[in-house]
């Protein structure tokens, strides 16, 4: 309605200026005066209400940004000539002079309201440019991956004596053959050699030492080193067990484990019954109880009980009871049974077993945490085997697939059944690998776990310069003696959250050297960090993609007006010719 | 009148082919045996004057083949007349005789002797000359430039690689002008002196090294130490104190160092090459070997020895062992080898050693094994080797089944049954006719055929037709023919019985688990052999056959040793055991025993752990504390220790290790040196097996903690 009051008053002034024109003494130029009287209340009449116009086509393009992160392909540029191309990073804007350097995204959006869409060019955007971008279209172009080390994990933390087990995929492009060397401490540990294009490896190795000390993972191509990366190794001291051992007679299956636990330097129990009530207790390495009651405080000072079935028939009930108490709080039971009889107590019902009617073969290949070792059998002894139940967990099977020993979690510990009694015939045949395999696969299995009294969740690699986000459970977190805030997580209100800007590469100690973190230096796993990105950017875009795009594409179409600059100048230039013709006359 | 000019020049052509085709071959053979020659150099050292020898060889098998002595005047003119077309074919005219010739024959000759003269000799006959010359400029090149690959350079390049630095030159101190040391090998390795200008040395065991150290200036004491701990002191060989000696016998590898007026210098590796002791290979007989009857009574020996530096003598130690039980006679003695044995490093030796020969009869076991003594006297032995005669009277002993359980009686008297009418057979062969003869073999072939279908049967084997239950005792039993009929009606109302002979009884469960597999395959090879006795028979070849029913016999009675299971005989009887008393003694005064003990843990490995943990730090330029210095002195103890024993693998690391101790401030290393160290120390370092540990946990507080108890809550 506006506009017809204005297009009134125009038209009047129009009118009268006109009138004034044709009344005009001086005749000459009035053609062009009269054009240039027109064209002034044209354009004041444009000034007052600005011509719009609709833009579909060259609206979406102009609200579009390409954002170049690292690892973009110079040719995918080329579709987008003359076009508003950014980037956070420094090190592309100073090799493209096209590419505009943003320093703050947040700050580049509200100044720039007008961009709406964005093609993401690269490996992808960290996750707090992901936050800042959260209310605009995104679409990624990923990266092919460059040629090296794609993923890696490693077991940053072992105790000695442990595997180091190192696995990842590496990504080959130029198809020639890539070796793979573990180098650590002056040696090369393990390698491989990858061939096809793209592969998974793993290394393995068991380090010998003690500590901190960086391993490190080298790519080489006929002789050319092409990568060489750093594997932080922390190696803690072993965590002994304590071991009691209760016999129903003596024999070779526990001498030759006492033999072999106490040469570990293990601390053993072991309490053989010798004759009714009457027993012979051997203490190794350390730790002296009274051993003719089994109760709670006995029975607190171990990891693991190892024990006859025989013998554990004979316990009293609060004994047994005992006993039942401190498996529910997490030590391990190792039963060992000859013969169907299940016993009497707690664990009775736990495993039922079955004989086998078959010939009693000479050796029986046993397997185990995918180890494999063959076994003799003692001539006499009956084939015996636990038949699977839901609730148990099959440690050791035989080439037919009989569980020789199984177990069943109680509480927070673990019973385990073992019909294997002449575990010893590996030592004698000089397998001592493979009967330390065994007990290892075994106790372990069963032992009390230790508990850390703090937990700690770290990022994979930590980098120089960039947030770190850490969590840990106890209320104070100090890293190479910056305090880190703390925030609790509101749902699991034993975890504390907080951030970290590591300043120095290499190791740092948290906690009072309770725990140690590597941070790594800016180059370092470029290719594991840039796939990492890539996923992220790609998962994070496919669920926020579907709803957005359509929508804004269809709102996309809108007003757009002629700047009214313009009409201003061709006011001016009107008003001046007028002004200039009659000073000239 | 006769053409002699053209005669003459096709003459002087036919020379020159010959000449030149000659030196062709030869020089394509000295081209060939040049090369072949050099080859050889490379793999094992030979003079090159066999080129010589070989080019001669190869040379006249060259000129043999190409039958170059054979050219005449025809092949020459025919050469011409295809070079010339000028010739018009007819050059061989002037090689008749002038009077054969007709007149028109004549004016070509003279016409062809003209042009003759015009003509130049044929290049032709020199492009074989030209290629075998170009040939041998090549192959001699070739030659020459395998020799200067020297192959010493490269096993020694590949030494260097992994880990000795022979070639590195020693680090001397700047007051020793000059160092020789004389190397006197000793005389087992039949090796030259040698003088050395370096201190470090790599000697044969028991060589004498003579140091002779020239100093630019007067020196008051000098030292040598020996493996940190042994001090020598150097004797003064002129008046000014600048020329100084020692020697010594060395036996045993290390390091030494040089003190020079209470001035230390570098570690030096000294590094003995042991002489092993010799190498023997037997790659005939087999271990254990048994003669069969009808068999060669001879084994043929075969023995490959090598050593270092030089065998001086092989020969055979035999032992025959007669006899049996408490009458067993041993007899020893040693072959000698028909080769001669005088001091070289290997030997490909073969001996028939005849049985017969050295006493030995049926039933006879010959053990023997090969030893070998060195140029230094060591003395090595082979594995014990064993032969055995087969006896053929003791498988025709009852012996073994006298006593003990017998299984299967009948069936192995039938098989010694055949063997006892096979030799009676072949006895009577001669008096017998051809049919009589033919007859009785193809019925022990029936016999042999009837006992093998009767073992297939413990192999579950299908039985054939002709031997139904009814026939199946007929071959031994033939008088009871009538009584069996008998019997067979008696049992006519018997269904069972009947059932029996024509069933199949699979479901027999003693048949099941008879026999163990590894019996189930001797039997199998009894059979074999039983076939191919019976097939023998019965192709009229008794005497063929015998050797295979041998074979079976021996089998069979290995089975029935095998399946035997023996319980000894006790003559005591106990009284029975009165249930209530048992375990019911007075258990009061039994006192119960305590033992305690304690290992001492392997420190030494984590310490060396330790360490190797602290020179990492050294790499990212860490400072080391007190308490690190004392981890790093253990360790140095241990690496020092280890030097001794292997000089070239420790030494340097050594060296780095006390420099780290040594220097308080401003410790500069490579990473080489720091990577030396470390792989010194991975290497003392031993394996660990794996030992349980407890398991980690998170926290008491952590998630897991939370569902478990959140899960006991709601089930109690």
């Amino acid at each position: 309605m506006d506009q017809i009051y204005i297009f009134i008053a125009l038209a009047l002034l129009l009118a009268f200026i006109l009138f004034k024109e044709i009344k005009r003494e001086n005749k000459s130029n009035r053609i062009l005066r009269i054009l240039a009287s027109i064209f002034a209340i044209i354009a004041l009449f444009f000034i007052a209400s600005p011509i719009k116009y609709k833009r579909q086509v060259s609206d979406k393009e102009t609200n579009i940004a390409i954002l170049l992160t690292e690892g973009y392909h110079k040719d995918s540029l080329a579709s987008w000539k003359g076009r508003a191309i950014f980037t956070t990073e420094k090190e592309i804007a100073e090799k493209n002079k096209n590419v505009k350097h943003i320093g703050d995204l947040n700050e580049f959006l509200s100044s720039n309201p007008k961009f709406e869409i964005f093609h993401v060019y690269g490996y992808g955007l960290e996750n707090h440019e992901f936050e800042s971008l959260k209310d605009k279209n995104l679409i990624f172009h990923p990266s092919v991956l460059a040629d090296g080390i794609s993923s890696i994990n490693w077991s940053k933390k072992i105790r000695s004596g442990e595997e180091l087990l190192i696995q990842g995929s590496y990504n080959n492009l130029e198809k020639r053959e890539i070796k793979l060397v573990l180098q650590g401490m002056g040696t090369n540990l393990d390698s491989v050699i990858i061939e096809k294009e793209s592969t998974s490896f793993e290394l393995k190795c068991i380090p010998k030492h003690l500590d901190k000390a960086v391993y490190s993972l080298i790519a080489l191509a006929n002789g050319d080193t092409l990568a060489k990366e750093d594997l932080p190794i922390l190696v803690k001291a072993k965590e002994p067990m304590r071991i009691l051992i209760l016999a129903a007679s003596p024999d070779f299956e526990h001498k030759f484990l006492k033999n072999w636990l106490s040469e570990q330097g293990y601390s053993l129990a072991i309490r053989t019954t010798i004759s009714t009530n009457k027993f012979n207790s051997e203490f190794l390495n350390g730790l002296k109880i009274d051993l003719t009651r089994i109760n709670s405080t006995l029975l607190n000072d171990f990891d693991v009980l190892i024990g006859d079935i025989q013998e554990l028939a004979r316990l009293s009930n609060a004994e047994s009871q005992a006993l039942q108490n401190q498996v529910n709080l997490g030590m391990g039971l190792i039963i060992k049974t000859d013969a169907i009889e299940s016993g009497s107590g707690f664990y009775k019902k736990a495993f039922s077993l079955q004989e086998n009617k078959k010939v009693i073969p000479k050796t029986m290949n046993l397997t185990w945490n995918g180890q494999e070792a063959t076994k003799n059998i003692l001539q006499g002894s009956t084939l015996l085997s636990i038949m699977p139940q839901s609730g148990t967990q099959s440690l050791v099977k035989n080439e037919s697939g009989d569980i020789l020993i199984s177990s069943k979690l109680l509480g927070k510990g673990r019973i385990v059944l073992s019909l294997i009694n002449d575990s010893y015939t590996w030592v004698l045949g000089n397998q001592l690998n493979d009967y330390s395999s065994f007990w290892t696969y075994i106790l372990q299995k069963a032992g009390k776990k230790k508990e850390s009294s703090v937990n700690y969740i770290l990022p994979q690699i930590p980098i120089l310069d960039q947030e770190l986000q850490l969590s840990s459970d106890s209320s104070q977190l100090n890293i190479n003696n910056d305090q880190i805030a703390l925030i609790q997580d509101p749902i699991l209100q034993f975890e504390q959250r907080g951030s970290w800007w590591p300043k120095n590469t290499g190791w740092q100690p948290i906690d009072n050297e309770q725990e140690w973190i590597y941070v790594f230096d800016k180059s370092a796993w470029r290719g594991v960090r840039a796939a990492e990105k890539t996923k992220n950017t790609k998962k994070r875009w496919m669920r926020e993609k579907k709803e957005s795009i359509e929508e804004k594409f269809a709102n996309s179409i809108y007003e757009d007006q002629f700047s009214a600059i313009w009409f201003y100048i061709l006011f001016l230039l009107c008003c001046t010719y007028l002004w200039l013709e009659e000073k000239l006359s | 009148m006769s053409y002699s000019t053209g005669k003459a020049f096709i003459q002087k052509i036919k020379f020159q082919w010959i000449v030149s085709s000659l030196l062709a071959k030869l020089f394509l053979a000295f081209s060939i045996s040049i090369l072949t020659i050099s080859i050889w150099d490379i793999f094992s050292s030979i003079s090159s004057w066999h080129t010589v020898h070989l080019t001669l060889i190869l040379g006249l098998i060259f000129i043999k083949i190409s039958n170059i002595l054979k050219i005449n005047e025809e092949d020459v003119a025919r050469l011409l007349n295809q070079s010339y077309p000028q010739l018009e074919e007819s050059s061989s005219l002037l090689l008749k005789d002038v009077e054969k010739l007709n007149i028109l024959e004549k004016i070509q000759a003279q016409k062809v002797e003209n042009q003759l003269n015009n003509l130049k000799i044929p290049g032709l006959i020199y492009k074989r000359l030209k290629s075998a010359s170009l040939l041998m400029i090549l192959s001699v090149s070739a030659a020459i430039l395998i020799g200067k690959i020297d192959p010493i350079d490269l096993k020694s390049n590949n030494l260097s690689i992994s880990g000795t630095n022979t070639l590195v030159a020693d680090k001397i101190l700047p007051e020793i002008a000059s160092v020789s040391l004389k190397i006197t090998p000793p005389s087992y390795t039949n090796n030259k002196k040698r003088t050395q200008k370096q201190f470090s040395a790599i000697v044969e065991d028991a060589s004498v090294l003579e140091w002779t150290i020239e100093t630019n200036q007067s020196v008051d004491r000098l030292d040598f130490i020996f493996n940190d701990t042994e001090t020598s002191k150097l004797r003064a060989l002129n008046k000014s104190r600048t020329l100084w000696a020692f020697s010594r016998s060395i036996n045993k590898s290390g390091f030494y160092q040089v003190k020079l007026d209470g001035k230390l210098s570098d570690l030096y590796k000294l590094e003995i090459i042991k002489d092993e002791a010799p190498l023997i290979r037997i790659s005939s007989p087999k271990q254990y070997s048994t003669i069969d009857y009808g068999e060669p009574q001879r084994t043929n020996l075969q023995v490959q020895v090598n050593d270092d530096y030089g065998i001086n003598e092989v020969y055979i130690s035999a032992t025959i062992s007669s006899g049996q039980g408490e009458g067993v006679k041993f007899k020893e003695q040693s072959i000698r080898f028909s080769d001669k044995i005088s001091g070289d490093k290997e030997y490909k030796l073969q001996k028939t050693i005849d049985l017969a020969s050295l006493g030995m009869q049926a039933g006879d076991e010959l053990y023997f094994y090969i030893q070998a003594i060195d140029s230094r006297k060591q003395i090595s032995r082979s594995d014990v080797y064993q032969v055995s005669i087969q006896d053929t009277a003791k498988l025709m002993s009852m012996d073994g089944m006298l006593g003990g359980v017998n299984l299967v009686p009948e069936y192995f008297r039938s098989q010694r049954q055949i063997i006892i009418d096979t030799e009676k057979l072949l006895k009577e062969k001669n008096s017998l006719s051809i049919e009589e003869f033919r007859s009785r073999s193809n019925n022990l072939g029936i016999d042999q055929k009837l006992l093998r279908l009767r073992y297939g049967k413990f192999l579950g084997e299908e039985s054939e037709g002709e031997i139904g239950p009814g026939n199946e005792e007929h071959e031994d039993h033939e008088g009871h023919e009538d009584h069996e009929d008998e019997e067979a009606g008696a049992n006519f109302g018997d269904a069972e019985k009947i059932m029996d002979s024509y069933a199949h009884k699979h479901d027999v469960a003693e048949d099941a688990t008879f026999f163990e597999p590894e019996l189930k395959a001797q039997l199998k090879a009894t059979l074999t052999e039983m076939w191919k006795s019976e097939l023998r028979l019965r192709t009229y070849k008794p005497d063929e056959a015998l050797p295979f029913e041998y074979k079976a016999l021996r089998l069979l009675k290995d089975l029935q040793q095998k399946s035997r299971a023996y319980v000894s005989k006790t003559a005591l009887k106990t009284a029975a055991i009165k249930e209530e008393k048992r375990l019911s003694g007075e258990l009061d005064k039994i006192i119960q025993p305590i033992a305690e003990k304690t290992f001492s843990k392997n420190e030494e490995q984590s310490s060396l752990k330790k360490a190797s943990a602290i020179i990492s730090k050294l790499r990212n330029g860490a400072v080391l504390s007190r308490q690190d210095r004392t981890i790093l002195q253990d360790a140095s103890r241990k690496i020092s220790a280890k030097a001794i024993s292997e000089p070239s693998s420790y030494l340097s690391a050594l060296e780095i290790m006390r420099k780290i101790i040594s220097t308080n401030i401003n410790l500069k290393l490579s990473s080489k040196e720091i990577s030396m160290v470390e792989s010194a120390l991975q290497r003392i370092i031993k394996d660990e097996n794996r030992t349980p540990q407890a398991n980690p946990a998170r926290s008491k507080t952590s998630l897991s903690t939370e569902y478990f108890k959140q899960l006991k809550q709601a089930q109690p």
